[in-house]
């Protein structure tokens, strides 16, 4: 099973990587949102989950996941963002988001959402 | 390791007779650490300091409630082992179904900070959009503290993290931000405090003001008592259960040699008991 996580954080992509060694989830690194579409417009069948910052350049991540569902990807999107009013959750939820996690998160939390969309495995 | 054994030993005794949980040898190092956390707490610089204090005036008042607190696991999320709720559900839609008009009333004996009630309270509330659904909970806990963080329904960033989507949390909690308290910025909605009741109490004392339940959740409690004290917690118990009510206990928990008055409930989801009919009690 393959992630595609979208983020301009070099951090956050080597942070999510360290959470996901030894487990049988594979990731795909998206920098911005246009690489994001562009990666998915070749094959979004190869994924399962995508995880989506939301202030990005180039491509945000409410303007990305619009695009993503309006191609009809029904994959899980699970917001991971700064933004962590109670309005911006519920517009990204409005936008197709299936879920939301607030930065600063912990290992445990990302386990939890993803073992939640994708089966115990990633625990 | 700072305070001698026989110091760590003092406090252990004192929390196993006032709680019932057992610190053995092997654990006084933790003992240790918490009770210097506890010490910084009050202002003292460390567990010794809080030794000199505790031989002139005994463990009372605020340290007597702090080291409750520590010595009580407070580990806790929002939908905490899913499968668990899941019987919840199934057994709130049965009784919804065959006492059409009668209140559910359910006990959550150690709520810690609230995270177990509450999610009993989303899951109600749901049943109660779509069928005929009363429900009370009360919640009760040994330390006074995090009672009352259950009774604001206020939590951190991390913990509405922890079991909730982001559509429970935006359905069931509002937000303070910039005007409230910015440690616990997440509040549940009123309607989730509709029908509960909480108070402070510890297992092993009389409760006399306690009606029956029809399902008490005491899970992850009985794990940390001595055999007698288990005995003793799940008499009361099941004398406040109504007729055929369970009790739901943590996934590892067991009543094998403790109880007669139970009988256990096969289910995947988790380790349930219900009341026998007095006339099958031995």
């Amino acid at each position: 099973m393959r992630i595609l996580i979208t983020d301009d954080s070099k951090a956050v992509h080597a942070f999510v990587k360290s959470v996901l060694e030894g487990t049988p989830y594979k990731l795909t690194h998206a920098h911005n949102g246009s690489e994001a579409v562009e990666i998915l417009a070749k094959n979004a069948a190869a994924f399962d989950l995508m995880l989506l910052d939301w202030e990005m350049p180039i491509l945000d991540g409410p303007s990305t996941l619009s695009q993503v569902r309006a191609k009809g990807i029904t994959f899980p999107i699970v917001m991971i963002t700064t933004k962590n009013d109670l309005e911006s959750i519920s517009h990204a939820l409005a936008l197709g988001a299936t879920d939301y996690v607030m930065k600063p998160f912990t290992k445990d939390i990302l386990i939890e959402k993803l073992g939640q969309y994708l089966g115990e495995g990633a625990a | 390791m700072a305070l001698p054994q026989e110091c760590l030993k003092y406090f252990a005794n004192f929390i196993e007779a006032e709680v019932g949980i057992v610190y053995s040898e092997v654990n006084y190092y933790q003992l240790e650490t918490r009770l210097t956390e506890i010490a910084k707490q009050i202002g003292l610089p460390d567990s010794e300091a809080l030794w000199s204090q505790v031989q002139v005036a005994g463990i009372k008042g605020d340290i007597k409630q702090l080291v409750i607190d520590i010595a009580t696991n407070n580990e806790t999320s929002f939908f905490r082992d899913p499968n668990v709720f899941k019987l919840i559900t199934k057994l709130a839609k049965e009784f919804a179904e065959q006492r059409s008009g009668e209140v559910f009333k359910v006990w959550s004996a150690a709520s810690s900070t609230g995270q177990e009630m509450y999610s009993l309270a989303m899951t109600f509330f749901e049943i109660a959009q779509t069928t005929p659904f009363s429900y009370l909970i009360h919640a009760s806990d040994i330390s006074e503290r995090v009672l009352a963080r259950a009774q604001a329904g206020t939590y951190t960033q991390l913990e509405v993290q922890r079991g909730l989507s982001a559509m429970q949390l935006v359905k069931h909690f509002d937000q303070n931000l910039g005007s409230g308290d910015e440690t616990f910025p997440w509040m549940v909605k009123p309607h989730l405090k509709r029908g509960l009741s909480f108070k402070k109490r510890n297992l092993l004392d009389p409760w006399n003001d306690l009606g029956t339940f029809d399902l008490i959740l005491c899970r992850n409690v009985l794990i940390y008592q001595t055999v007698e004290n288990k005995k003793k917690v799940v008499q009361k118990l099941t004398e406040h259960l109504n007729a055929n009510g369970s009790i739901i206990l943590g996934g590892a928990e067991s009543l094998i040699g403790i109880s007669d008055a139970l009988e256990y409930v096969a289910s995947e989801s988790a380790v349930m008991y219900r009341k026998k009919p007095l006339s099958h009690v031995a």
